[in-house]
């Protein structure tokens, strides 16, 4: 069930560069929405951009979404300079987190953007969470602070080493696994493709959930296009419908 | 606001368009698809088809270029698993049906014919296969061929789809309306590509597709304005309707009724503004919706 709401943009905020922060009125949504889902945003009125943006959900409370949104494109550019006022949005789509057992220990790995729907996950579950996140550069103190806030644990790779390790999430990654892999594991992966190729290699992939992007037309069913491929079948299922969260022992990346 | 076509009465004139509604009842808790004129299905073909390989979608500007290739769990399943929920929606079903080979029209179209499906909407312009749909598309004695071979073996109201991709579409329209088809959809899809500098690639797996959107708009309206003129059947108007305004250009050219593509995936709610806007034009300008079809254009 999706609703559309006309979403007041109660602020902007930019936080480097690359990423910003908006925080959406958007009563009916904000109630519905749950970890792992998203929400699809016309960017402005009129035929340019022509596609809503799909956007995970940061956080959800009260009346309130928050997204944490990278500078990728035409429609992320526009959608930063925004005026004040109201925008279309369609959601919450895609299927939610599942609910994790008790005692299994949630392993969250995110590469830049990719931190968002585990941040809202984390959010909300009592369990032991053990974040690793990578970035190109050193990361805002903003979404460290939230990502500490929700942690119990939090290890930090930049490529650039203007932060913590220096290289790839998955080299830290590996020096870690040995002390937090066991049958209890739960490891929820999103990021770029090339991360998730390489932690594709590195994780069991029955216990390993991996977030998918597409290009998505609608983000509602309709229109067949953000198809993603069953691991050992020959048939396509959808980031929209059957996802965004796959196991990974069921999708080829 | 009710229109006709052969002996079938369509409640209003906004349809949605093959490939862009999914099989049809996906937003059935969300939309009052009884509202609706009637319902397109996406393509089904007589086995299942797994689709193409992903990237299958590409934003061009003020367009979309697809390359879905037909994905569908073909005819037996969607007759057992989609039928019985789509007769219950209680508007017009019109099952788009796509063939590699002539017969498989027909097969498919007779199974339709026995299971109470009263219009069908020939894919002879689809873009995103190796065999079948745009290629038949292309040829006019084949598009008559498989209309007359369609017509022997189903009753109801059969719509042609075409596409201008690389043909005289007055010529192939004209085949069509020969071969017995009692309405013509215009149009399928341009084809097109997109490339992805950066990374020295198309932006779709398959390297083309087809496009959809507002940017076809104007050569959608000219195509149906200009076979408007050459043919005695109705004309079902498609390509990058996004408001009721265009959608009303499309019926002042000469279409009966219109189809809603790539707008449902902006805004699964448009038809339905559509339909107001369309009546409120209407009362507005104190005209009958037969006086606006082809208001603009002489026979």
């Amino acid at each position: 069930m999706f609703v559309e709401e006309k979403a007041e943009i109660i602020n902007i905020i930019d936080l480097d560069k690359d990423y910003y922060e908006i925080i959406l009125s958007s009563p009916q949504i904000s109630k519905l929405a749950k970890p792992g889902q998203f929400v699809n945003i016309k960017i402005q009125e009129g035929d340019f951009p022509l596609l809503r943006r799909p956007f995970s959900i940061w956080s959800a409370k009260e009346n309130y979404i928050e997204l944490l949104i990278k500078e990728i494109g035409i429609g992320t550019k526009i959608l930063r300079k925004e005026k004040k006022g109201k925008i279309s949005v369609i959601g919450p789509l895609g299927k939610p987190f599942p609910s994790p057992q008790k005692d299994d220990i949630i392993v969250l790995l995110g590469g830049g953007t990719g931190i968002v729907p585990l941040c809202f996950y984390a959010e909300k579950i009592e369990n032991k969470k053990i974040f690793f996140i990578g970035f190109k550069h050193s990361p805002n103190p903003y979404i460290l602070k939230r990502i500490e806030e929700i942690s119990d644990k939090i290890f930090i790779s930049t490529e650039d080493g203007s932060f913590g390790f220096k290289g790839i999430l998955s080299e830290l990654f590996k020096e870690e696994i040995e002390d937090i892999d066991s049958e209890k594991t739960k490891y929820f992966l999103c990021g770029p493709y090339e991360m998730l190729k390489t932690f594709e290699k590195i994780l069991p992939i029955d216990r390993t959930f991996i977030s998918l992007e597409g290009i998505m037309g609608c983000g509602f069913e309709i229109c067949m296009g953000c198809a993603v491929k069953k691991r050992d079948e020959d048939r396509y299922i959808r980031v929209c419908k059957e996802g965004p969260l796959f196991l990974l022992k069921d999708v080829e990346i | 606001m009710k229109i006709r076509i052969k002996n079938i009465e369509f409640k209003n004139p906004v349809f949605t368009a093959s490939g862009t509604f999914g099989y049809g009842d996906e937003l059935k808790d969300i939309l009052p698809l009884e509202k609706l004129g009637a319902i397109v299905t996406k393509g089904i073909s007589l086995k299942e088809r797994k689709g193409n390989p992903p990237p299958r979608l590409a934003e061009t500007p003020c367009g979309l270029l697809n390359s879905i290739g037909l994905e569908n769990i073909g005819i037996e399943r969607f007759v057992k698993e989609k039928l019985p929920s789509l007769k219950n929606i209680g508007t017009e079903i019109i099952v788009n049906v796509f063939g590699e080979k002539i017969e498989e029209y027909v097969e498919i179209s007779k199974i339709l014919e026995k299971e109470g499906i009263r219009c069908i909407e020939l894919n002879l312009s689809c873009p995103n296969v190796e065999k079948g749909g745009m290629e038949f598309g292309r040829d006019e004695k084949i598009v008559r061929k498989i209309v007359e071979k369609v017509r022997e073996n189903f009753n109801g109201v059969i719509f042609v789809k075409l596409s201008p991709n690389f043909v005289d579409i007055l010529k192939i329209s004209k085949s069509a309306e020969k071969g017995g088809a009692d309405a013509l959809t215009l149009i399928n899809t341009i084809i097109g590509t997109s490339i992805d500098v950066e990374n020295l690639c198309f932006k779709l797996k398959r390297g083309f597709g087809g496009l959809s959107g507002p940017a076809i708009r104007p050569i959608a309206l000219y195509i149906v304005y200009r076979v408007y003129q050459e043919v005695d059947i109705p004309i079902a108007g498609v390509g990058g309707i996004s408001d009721a305004k265009s959608a009303i250009e499309f019926l002042l050219a000469g279409a009966t009724c219109i189809q809603i593509g790539t707008q449902n995936f902006i805004d699964p709610w448009i038809s339905f503004k559509i339909i107001d806007g369309i009546k409120e034009f209407l009362k507005r300008k104190n005209m009958k919706l037969e006086e606006i079809i082809g208001y603009l254009n002489k026979k």
